[in-house]
C-alpha cells in the first residue's frame, strides 16, 4: 500500500464515525512520519467532532413538535403558518394576483374559472404578471378564497425543489416586491 | 412496525397516525441537521416542524424516485438556506452569537462545554453550501451520491465542497 492509499482508508475511517485501522495500516503510520501525522490529525478531529455529534430534541420537544403536526395537519387548513421567505411571499403574491385577476372575470372570459389548483400553477408559470393586474386586484377582492391554498402548494413545491427559484424570480417581473409583499400581507388578515 | 412505505402512502391519503410515525422516525435527523446548519436551537425547531409539514403537504408530490430520507433532507436544506438567506448568516460569526451549547450534558466539565460551543461556531463558519455537505456526510453519514441528489449538484462536485470543509476545520481546530 501507498501512503496515498494509506490516507484514503484513514479518510473513510474517519468518515464512518471513528477511526479505527487494521494492524497493517498501524504498522506502515508507526514507521512513515507523513501517515502518522495525517493520522494523528484525523484522529484529532474526528474526537473533536464526535463532541458536537449528539443533538438531540428532547422527549418534550420531539412530543410537542408531533402534536403541533397532528394540529396542523387536521383536514383543511385556513390559514398559512410559515414565515415564507420575501421572494416567495413576493412571487406567490404575484400568483394570486394574476389568478384573483383571472377569477375576476365574468365566467364567460375567464379561462381558468375551474381549474385545479395544479392547474393554476401551470397557469401561472406560463404568464408574465401585467402591472395592470394590480389595479385589476384592488378593485375586484373575488377569488381571495383561494389564496391560503395556493401559498401552501406553492411553497411545498417550491421546497421540494419543484419549481426552481429562476421561475419565482421571473413572476417578479416588473413589479416592486414591497408593494405585492404588503398586499398579500393585508389579503391574508382580510382571510 | 409498518413498513415505511406504507406508512407514506397512508399518510399521503391523509392518515394523521401514520403521518406522525414518519415524524417520530426521522426528526432526531432532520432537527440535528438544521440545528448544525443555523447553530439556533429556536430556529432549528420550527424549521425542523416547517419542514414536516411541507413533507405532508406535498406527499402526493413525491416520486420516489428517491428515499423518503433524501426528500426529508431535501425539504430541510431548503428550509435551512431560506432561513440562512433570510437572517443574513452567511457572515462570520458576529459578536453577539448566540453561544448556546449544542448538545447540553449535565454532568460535562466547563472546558468540555466550551471546546463543544467552538466546534459549534466551527461548523457553522463554514460557507452554507460546505456546511451543509460536511453535516450529512460526517454527521448523517448520508453517500455522497445521496448528498449529490439532495444538493442537485455533481458527486465530484461534493466531494470538493467536502474536503474543502474538512480542511477548513483541521486547519482551524489544529
Amino acid at each position: 500500500m501507498t501512503c496515498a492509499d494509506i490516507q484514503i482508508v484513514i479518510d473513510e475511517s474517519f468518515l464512518s464515525g471513528g477511526i479505527k485501522l487494521a494492524d497493517e495500516i498501524k504498522k506502515h503510520t508507526a514507521t512513515c512520519p507523513a501517515c502518522q501525522n495525517y493520522l494523528i490529525e484525523m484522529t484529532s478531529l474526528s474526537d473533536d467532532l464526535n463532541l458536537v455529534s449528539q443533538i438531540e430534541l428532547t422527549s418534550a420537544e420531539s412530543e410537542a413538535m408531533v402534536s403541533a403536526l397532528s394540529k396542523e395537519i387536521q383536514p383543511k387548513r385556513v390559514t398559512s403558518r410559515f414565515n415564507i421567505t420575501s421572494l416567495i411571499r413576493s412571487g406567490l403574491a404575484a400568483a394570486a394576483i394574476i389568478i384573483i385577476s383571472f377569477l375576476a372575470r365574468p365566467d364567460d372570459q375567464n379561462p381558468i374559472v375551474n381549474f385545479t389548483i395544479d392547474q393554476y400553477w401551470e397557469e401561472l408559470q406560463m404568464t408574465r404578471i401585467n402591472p395592470d393586474d394590480l389595479s385589476l386586484l384592488l378593485v375586484n377582492g373575488d377569488g381571495t378564497d383561494y389564496l391560503p391554498s395556493l401559498i401552501d402548494t406553492a411553497e411545498a413545491k417550491y421546497l421540494t425543489n419543484q419549481i426552481p427559484a429562476g421561475q419565482i424570480d421571473d413572476l417578479l417581473f416588473d413589479i416592486d416586491s414591497e408593494e405585492l409583499e404588503y398586499l398579500a400581507q393585508n389579503y391574508a388578515m382580510e382571510m | 412496525m409498518p413498513d415505511e412505505q406504507v406508512l407514506i402512502q397512508r399518510a399521503a391519503d391523509g392518515d394523521a397516525e401514520a403521518f406522525s410515525q414518519l415524524v417520530r422516525q426521522y426528526q432526531q435527523r432532520i432537527f440535528a441537521f438544521i440545528m448544525r446548519m443555523t447553530a439556533n436551537r429556536e430556529a432549528a425547531l420550527d424549521l425542523t416542524q416547517d419542514s414536516f409539514l411541507a413533507a405532508y403537504q406535498n406527499l402526493s408530490g413525491f416520486r420516489r424516485e428517491s428515499s423518503f430520507s433524501t426528500w426529508l433532507f431535501q425539504i430541510a436544506v431548503n428550509k435551512s438556506k431560506n432561513y440562512l438567506k433570510k437572517a443574513g448568516r452567511e457572515l462570520p460569526l458576529p459578536d453577539n452569537y448566540d453561544h448556546t451549547d449544542p448538545a447540553p450534558r449535565p454532568d460535562d466539565s466547563y472546558e468540555a462545554k466550551q471546546n463543544r460551543i467552538r466546534l459549534q461556531a466551527e461548523i457553522k463558519n463554514l460557507p452554507e453550501k460546505q456546511r451543509a455537505v460536511f453535516t450529512l456526510r460526517f454527521f448523517e453519514q448520508l453517500k455522497f451520491g445521496e448528498i449529490a441528489e439532495i444538493q442537485k449538484v455533481s458527486v465530484s462536485s461534493v466531494k470538493t465542497s467536502f474536503a474543502e470543509a474538512l480542511k477548513k476545520l483541521k486547519a482551524r481546530l489544529s
